[in-house]
């Protein structure tokens, strides 16, 4: 797109992006460039601003080569079978809030199945049920025990 | 950014949100070196830019599973995060600094010229110390780090107006700075 260029609007986007067209905004970039190759102000504007980049291009860094070592070590500390199933019960997406709801109530599931379905009581305590099988409740306890004579406590 | 490289992006993303390790290397080895960079220019520090390096990747390996497909590079989206970590240095260094210290560099920390070979480089490197914190990260975003003047403005909160406004600035100083009389 080649939108209408002038001397304030070259000289505000060469001083914002200095001298090279790959830095230009797309939009932008083929007005600058014809401005520049017609119009002298425009040349002796981005002369400038290529001295600038010249020297910004010398700022250069190196990166510290045992960087990548460090962080994949943090990275496998992080997963242990313990991490793994801590970050599967506890994970940091809310979308999966279900699973830690899920762990905490398995065991209340699993205590209800296993308490409807299992018996406990050794044989010697039989004697403690009732007709069907369950406990003779507190109240059987006093109703028993009304009923007993001294004779029976001697 | 054309489609075919956003999907690839997106599947990779996905692939780190499930535990997928090579994917994370492919990633790192990828964007590792740049980002690294961004915190050395950002900081002048090279211990402080590695262990802001070392965040961003853990945080790519943890907060993964955030990232919205569509909405940004990997590139922009890890350039942000790096951003905001020396941003909270640069604030916690403020903080720490005497009240009495005028001088101070506007980053807060030592600058560490081990880093800086050359005399060239180091007066660019205490040029760029000198200016405000947004106009030298405006600065280095789209000089140096070659992201565009859109990404540079999302990973900075402003209207690319106001980047502009920043980078000319920021530009105008250095030129005072190094150029001297050469307008």
């Amino acid at each position: 797109m080649n939108t209408e260029m002038n001397i304030e609007k070259f000289r505000h986007l060469i001083d914002a992006y200095g001298a090279e067209p790959e830095r230009w905004p797309v939009e932008h970039r083929a007005g600058l460039l014809e401005f520049a190759r017609v119009d002298d102000a425009g040349a002796e504007i981005l002369t400038r601003a290529r001295q600038l980049d010249q020297l910004l291009d010398d700022y250069s860094v190196s990166t510290s080569p045992d960087l990548p070592a460090r962080i994949l070590h943090q990275i496998s500390g992080r997963t242990t079978i313990f991490d793994r199933m801590f970050d599967w019960l506890m994970p940091s997406n809310p979308a999966l809030v279900w699973r830690p709801v899920l762990a905490s109530a398995l065991p209340l599931v699993v205590g209800l199945v296993f308490g409807a379905n299992v018996s406990l009581l050794p044989d010697q305590f039989a004697d403690l049920l009732d007709g069907n099988g369950d406990l003779y409740t507190a109240d059987d306890e006093i109703y028993l025990i009304a009923l007993a004579t001294d004779d029976d406590y001697e | 950014m054309d489609d075919t490289k956003d999907a690839n992006e997106d599947a990779l993303m996905q692939h780190i949100a499930e535990g997928d390790q090579p994917s994370y290397r492919q990633v790192m080895n990828a964007q590792l070196p740049s980002i690294n960079r961004f915190a050395l220019r950002l900081t002048g520090n090279r211990s402080d830019a590695d262990d802001i390096t070392q965040e961003v990747f853990i945080r790519l390996w943890s907060h993964a599973h955030t990232w919205r497909p569509g909405q940004a590079r990997i590139s922009t989206w890890l350039h942000r995060i790096a951003n905001n970590l020396c941003v909270d240095l640069f604030r916690k260094n403020r903080r720490l600094q005497p009240l009495e210290d005028p001088e101070a560099e506007p980053g807060g920390s030592e600058p560490d010229y081990e880093h800086a070979g050359t005399v060239a480089t180091r007066r660019i490197d205490l040029a760029l110390a000198s200016l405000p914190e947004r106009q030298r990260t405006a600065i280095i975003m789209c000089h140096h780090q070659g992201l565009s003047n859109r990404e540079a403005a999302n990973i900075l909160d402003v209207s690319v107006d106001a980047l502009e406004s920043l980078l000319s600035r920021g530009r105008r100083t250095l030129r005072q700075k190094l150029m001297g009389g050469r307008q």
